[in-house]
C-alpha cells in the first residue's frame, strides 16, 4: 500500500474516529470526575490535538512490507505503549493530569478507546470477508 | 434453459455450442466454466510430464525461479512463468492473491481476515493461503464486481 492510499484509507478515518471517541470520552470523565468545572471555547479543539497525538505512532509506523502475524502483534503492542507514553507525556505538561486518579483514567481511556477502534475495524474487514464467500458461494451455486 | 448432450464417437470432436438469445452475465459465466473445464496445462511430476486440467488446481505458486502447480493432493514443476499463468488464465478464475501466488477462485471455500488488512484463503483441500492487502482490491472487483461493500 502506498503512503498516499494508506493516510487517505486508514490514518484519516481513524484520525476522525478518534476525534468522535475523545468528545465521548472527555464528556463521561468530566461529568464523573469534575462535573461542576466550566470550560471556554479553547477546550473544544482537545479532542481534534489528542487525536493528532494518537494518530502519529500510526503515521510513522507505515511500512511498504507486509510484517507475519507475529511481527504484526509486535507492532501493535509497540504502537500501544507509544501511544500511551505520548498521551500521558503530553497531558503531564499541559497541566491536564494533576494526580495520579487522573493518570489512571486516561490510561483506561486510551485503552478503552483503542480496543474499539480495533474492534470496529475487524468488524468492518470481517463483513467485507462475509461478502466475498458468500460471492464465492454464488460462483459455486453457478457451478 | 433445455439442455441436450448429443454422443460423438472420438474425443477431438467434442465440443458444447449454446445457443442464446444474447450473450448475458449468465451465459458468460456458462462459457467461462466450459473454457475452464476444457483447457489444460502440461506439469512435470516424479520426471514424467502430465496434462492437467486447469479445473483441477488450487493454486500456483512461484518458489526459487520456479513455478507449482498445486491439485487437491499432489504438486507439479510448471514450466510458465507466474505472470504468463496470471495473463492467460486470469478471465477464468485465476487470481494473484500475493506476490507468489496465483489461485483458482473456484477452490476457495470461504475467507477470513487477517491481521493487518490481510485476509485468509481456506481452499476446499485444507490449505489456507494469505491474501495480500496489495491484491484484496483486485479479488473484490473480482468477486464484488460493483457491489458496494463496507470499505
Amino acid at each position: 500500500m502506498k503512503f498516499k492510499e494508506y493516510l487517505f484509507q486508514t490514518v484519516i478515518p481513524t484520525y476522525f474516529m478518534l476525534v468522535t471517541f475523545l468528545v465521548l470520552f472527555i464528556y463521561l470523565a468530566g461529568s464523573i470526575l469534575e462535573p461542576e468545572a466550566r470550560f471556554g471555547y479553547d477546550v473544544l479543539l482537545s479532542p481534534l490535538i489528542y487525536a493528532g497525538i494518537g494518530i502519529l505512532p500510526q503515521i510513522f509506523s507505515y511500512s511498504r512490507k507486509e510484517y507475519s502475524m507475529k511481527q504484526t502483534i509486535i507492532r501493535k503492542l509497540i504502537h500501544i505503549c507509544v501511544l500511551i507514553s505520548l498521551i500521558i507525556g503530553f497531558s503531564f505538561a499541559m497541566g491536564v493530569i494533576k494526580n495520579w486518579i487522573e493518570a489512571v483514567v486516561i490510561l483506561c481511556g486510551v485503552l478503552v478507546i483503542y480496543s474499539i477502534l480495533e474492534i470496529i475495524l475487524w468488524r468492518i474487514e470481517l463483513r467485507t470477508a462475509q461478502l466475498l464467500t458468500q460471492a464465492l458461494s454464488k460462483l459455486d451455486d453457478e457451478q | 434453459m433445455k439442455t441436450e448432450v448429443l454422443m460423438v464417437k472420438d474425443k477431438e470432436n467434442e465440443k458444447v455450442t449454446i445457443e442464446c438469445v444474447a450473450v448475458t452475465s449468465e451465459i458468460q459465466e456458462i462459457l467461462l466454466y466450459v473454457q475452464s473445464k476444457g483447457r489444460e496445462i502440461t506439469g512435470m511430476l516424479d520426471g514424467s510430464y502430465t496434462q492437467l486440467m486447469l479445473s483441477e488446481i488450487f493454486y500456483f505458486e512461484a518458489l526459487d525461479e520456479h513455478v507449482f502447480a498445486y491439485t487437491k493432493d499432489k504438486v507439479y514443476a510448471i514450466k510458465n512463468r507466474l505472470y504468463e499463468i496470471e495473463e492467460r488464465y486470469q478471465e477464468i478464475y485465476f487470481l494473484r492473491i500475493s506476490k507468489s501466488v496465483v489461485v483458482n477462485i473456484r477452490k476457495i471455500q470461504t475467507i477470513t481476515p487477517a491481521l493487518n488488512a490481510r485476509y485468509m484463503a481456506n481452499l476446499k483441500n485444507g490449505e489456507q493461503l494469505i491474501i495480500s492487502r496489495q491484491y484484496v482490491k483486485h479479488l473484490k472487483e473480482k468477486l464484488l464486481g460493483g457491489q458496494k461493500n463496507e470499505v
